[in-house]
């Protein structure tokens, strides 16, 4: 029998079945006489903050005439491969540290915890790579743990 | 042909929106809201254009008509408002396969808001209600509410 530690990491598909959405209008509802200002709701929802004291950079080079569609998608395959390396790292898109510098694209990743992160590190520049490998006019510059020791 | 088996409601969530993407099979809600506050500089009574009602069902055997009520509740000892209800839609589950789970989003149009609180979505299947999750919406002002 294999160890726990042996076992494949894998990440789990979602296997419900999607309906169409039901479009359900609400004007005949009976509402009070008087005018009424016509609202889109805000999220007023907490959001617990991540620590912003350590994350992740990837660096991405791609090619001058990239499309953004193919800028996104190369973003969402790193992601993934992350994710599908080091989930013990609850790494999630940090929108503030991300940017265009120069000529990359750094992806920005903060984790949940940030423990061990710096061990897995050579694993996930490994995946990364091979992640973007097959992905013509995007190449891998730079991945490193933020800020430098 | 077999007896007819309501389903439950897994899950039940008001959101800003649903998104599917069929070639990816994926399913995003889009700022699920427990919570919701009015636009800045708007007030009650409002109609809020849209917003969507993400549920699951499962268990269930047979051909149901399906709706969501929305009702405005109280403190206890006070009978929640009605608000109202979406016409039906018809669905299907097939037997034997009760562990299957249907993502059944909602898209509603147009509904009103008289005042703040909180408001109750239900799924109702042949206008009953179904056992499972309802979903409380708190909305406030925060021109008035912190």
């Amino acid at each position: 029998m294999s160890e726990p530690n042996d076992r494949p990491k894998v990440r789990l598909r979602r296997a419900s079945t999607v309906l169409p959405p039901v479009t359900v209008d609400c004007s005949h509802w009976p509402r009070a006489e008087g005018s009424r200002a016509r609202v889109k709701l805000q999220s007023a929802a907490q959001h617990f903050p991540l620590p912003d004291d350590k994350w992740l950079e990837i660096r991405v080079r791609f090619e001058a005439d990239a499309q953004p569609a193919a800028v996104e998608a190369v973003t969402v395959k790193l992601i993934e491969a992350v994710h599908a390396t080091a989930p013990e790292l609850g790494l999630t898109y940090n929108q503030s540290r991300s940017r265009v510098d120069g000529e990359d694209v750094v992806v920005a990743l903060t984790p949940a915890n940030p423990a061990g992160a710096k061990e897995r590190l050579a694993a996930l520049i490994r995946d990364i790579r091979a992640a973007l490998a097959d992905r013509n006019g995007a190449a891998l510059t730079d991945v490193r743990l933020c800020p430098a020791a | 042909m077999a007896p007819a088996v309501r389903p439950i409601v897994r899950l039940v969530m008001p959101c800003d929106e649903v998104h599917h993407d069929p070639a990816a099979d994926r399913v995003t809600l889009i700022d699920p809201l427990p919570v919701a506050a009015l636009p800045p500089g708007q007030s009650f009574p409002v109609v809020v254009t849209e917003l969507w009602v993400y549920t699951q069902l499962t268990e269930g055997v047979g051909t149901f008509r399906l709706s969501v009520e929305v009702r405005q509740v109280y403190d206890e000892g006070i009978p929640p408002r009605p608000v109202g209800r979406s016409e039906t839609r018809h669905l299907t589950f097939p037997g034997a396969n009760q562990l299957n789970v249907y993502d059944v989003p909602f898209r509603v149009t147009d509904v009103p808001f008289e005042g703040p609180g909180f408001y109750e979505f239900r799924v109702l299947a042949d206008d009953q209600e179904l056992q499972g999750q309802t979903a409380l919406m708190r909305v406030f002002d925060p021109r008035t509410t912190p």
